[in-house]
């Protein structure tokens, strides 16, 4: 049933990026969903989550990742909403965060 | 609108770009107008650069300590601003360093980068602990984003009260619940309230309890009852020496917005509560809280005689209640049978992240804690 990778690549995570986003958009209105692509904008110019639904953002994705890979991360390091360098900008900044974060943990 | 784009000299510069920076004691005026925006309420410029200037903390850093951090947009526009104000603490037979946060504000337009401000205050440096004793709910839900976590202490989330004016507080609750024809329909509800608040009235006559008294100021005595504070606790506490009481309330005691009782034995101090004015006044509400109260004496029947001593004034000038909000141990249980009415707050207000591994795990025991509103910025 395990075929969960120890250390999953950013294009094991990136699925998991968009189950987050997907359970985000149960939550707003259907005009207001965001679009599961790696540029999806998260956080910066052009996103429109409020801080509420990006606290709940993080929350989840911790929970998802746990579950998924079995590690414990803290989103909230490394100046996340940084303009030009954060992790939270996009779906593909995102993943591509988490999948080096795991790897160091391994 | 702010999410034009404006054009400077060639590039396009949007507008609605928004970045962080640390506060400077400058940008008072542009703080101070958008909280007042938002119905918050405005110190004075001096005693809001109080909070730092002549804060025992800040001073003993050399101002090295930055005050907050500003969201400015990119034509130079403040849209946010959180306080950090540094705070003592005494734990484990050390001192400890907590960054408060405070006057959390952000433009309406901008609420996602709320964000922006929190990543600053988390990731600070030179701190044991970041606190906020004023969390509403968005605030937890952030701070817990950041792995801050509720005080685990049972109980902070219920006020504990007494009603002194009946009528007013009747009045004052339907206008906080927008309720038509207020004041008339308090005149029922304040009957009701005067009944339940007969039941639990016998403390407020004083006999037969400790005798406690009234001062204006912290002397001396406050820096020896601190010291065998120090040496007697195991909980966490927010230091309460002489220099750090009068920085802490600066402010009420300039205004008279404080009442202070101590029970002495021998000339020396055994015991003080801390009663201060915060008054609602949008909705009419004028309110005594006990911010603090603390004692090297297990006797309960001194906080019975000081909450009774402040009863008596309270309804004496007309004010419609006394509030508490935290506490634990055996204080709480007290105050919880003490009080005739609680309520419900919207929130947990008490938030906590620990910076470091050994502090993290004791602060997850309970009996670490002894949170009152002179923790944090509730009663700054």
């Amino acid at each position: 049933m395990n075929s969960i990778p120890q250390i999953p690549s950013y294009d094991d995570v990136l699925p998991v990026v968009y189950k987050a986003l997907d359970e985000l958009n149960q939550q707003r209105a259907r005009n207001q969903r965001l679009q599961a692509s790696p540029d999806c904008v998260i956080f910066g110019d052009g996103g429109n989550l409020n801080s509420l639904e990006l606290s709940n953002f993080i929350v989840l994705m911790e929970q998802l990742v746990q579950e998924k890979f079995g590690a414990e991360i803290d989103l909230t390091e490394n100046d996340p909403f940084s303009p030009e360098s954060g992790h939270m900008r996009t779906a593909a900044t995102l993943a591509a965060h988490i999948s080096n974060l795991v790897r160091e943990q391994a | 609108m702010q999410t034009s784009t404006i054009e400077i000299d060639g590039p396009v510069t949007s507008a609605a770009t928004v970045f962080a920076r640390e506060a400077r004691f400058a940008d008072y005026d542009a703080i101070a107008a958008l909280m007042r925006q938002y119905g918050m309420d405005v110190y004075a410029r001096e005693d809001w650069e109080q909070l730092w200037r002549g804060n025992p903390v800040y001073e003993r850093r050399a101002g090295d300590w930055p005050i907050g951090w500003v969201l400015e947009t990119g034509i130079g526009r403040v849209v946010g601003f959180s306080g950090n104000i540094p705070a003592a603490c005494w734990f484990g037979g050390e001192e400890l360093t907590a960054a408060v946060t405070s006057a959390w504000v952000v433009d309406s337009e901008y609420r996602s980068h709320s964000m922006l401000l929190a990543s600053k205050y988390f990731a600070q440096k030179n701190v044991n602990l970041l606190l906020n004793t004023t969390a509403i709910h968005i605030a937890g839900q952030i701070f817990r984003a950041f792995h801050a976590k509720p005080i685990p202490v049972e109980g902070l989330e219920t006020a504990l009260f007494w009603v002194l004016d009946c009528r007013g507080f009747a009045s004052s609750l339907l206008a906080r619940k927008r309720v038509p024809l207020a004041k008339v329909i308090s005149y029922p509800l304040g009957a009701g309230l005067a009944a339940s608040a007969a039941i639990k009235a016998r403390i407020s006559s004083g006999r037969d309890l400790p005798a406690v008294k009234a001062v204006e100021d912290f002397d001396e005595r406050f820096d020896g009852l601190w010291q065998q504070m120090t040496e007697r606790t195991a909980t966490l506490l927010s230091v309460r020496d002489r220099e750090t009481l009068r920085w802490h309330f600066g402010r009420s005691l300039k205004s008279n917005g404080l009442w202070i009782y101590v029970h002495e034995a021998e000339g020396l101090l055994t015991s003080y509560a801390i009663f201060h004015r915060q008054d609602k006044a949008d909705v009419g509400l004028t309110r005594m809280r006990l911010v603090d109260f603390q004692s090297l004496e297990a006797n309960p029947r001194i906080l019975d005689a000081m909450i009774a001593a402040a009863l008596r004034r309270a309804k004496g000038e007309g004010i419609q209640m006394l509030e508490v909000l935290g506490f634990s141990g055996a204080v709480r249980s007290r105050l919880e049978k003490l009080a005739p009415f609680r309520r419900k707050l919207p929130s947990q207000l008490f938030y906590y992240k620990a910076m470091g591994k050994d502090l993290k795990a004791q602060l997850a025991n309970p009996q670490a804690w002894q949170p009152s509103s002179y923790d944090g910025d509730s009663s700054l």
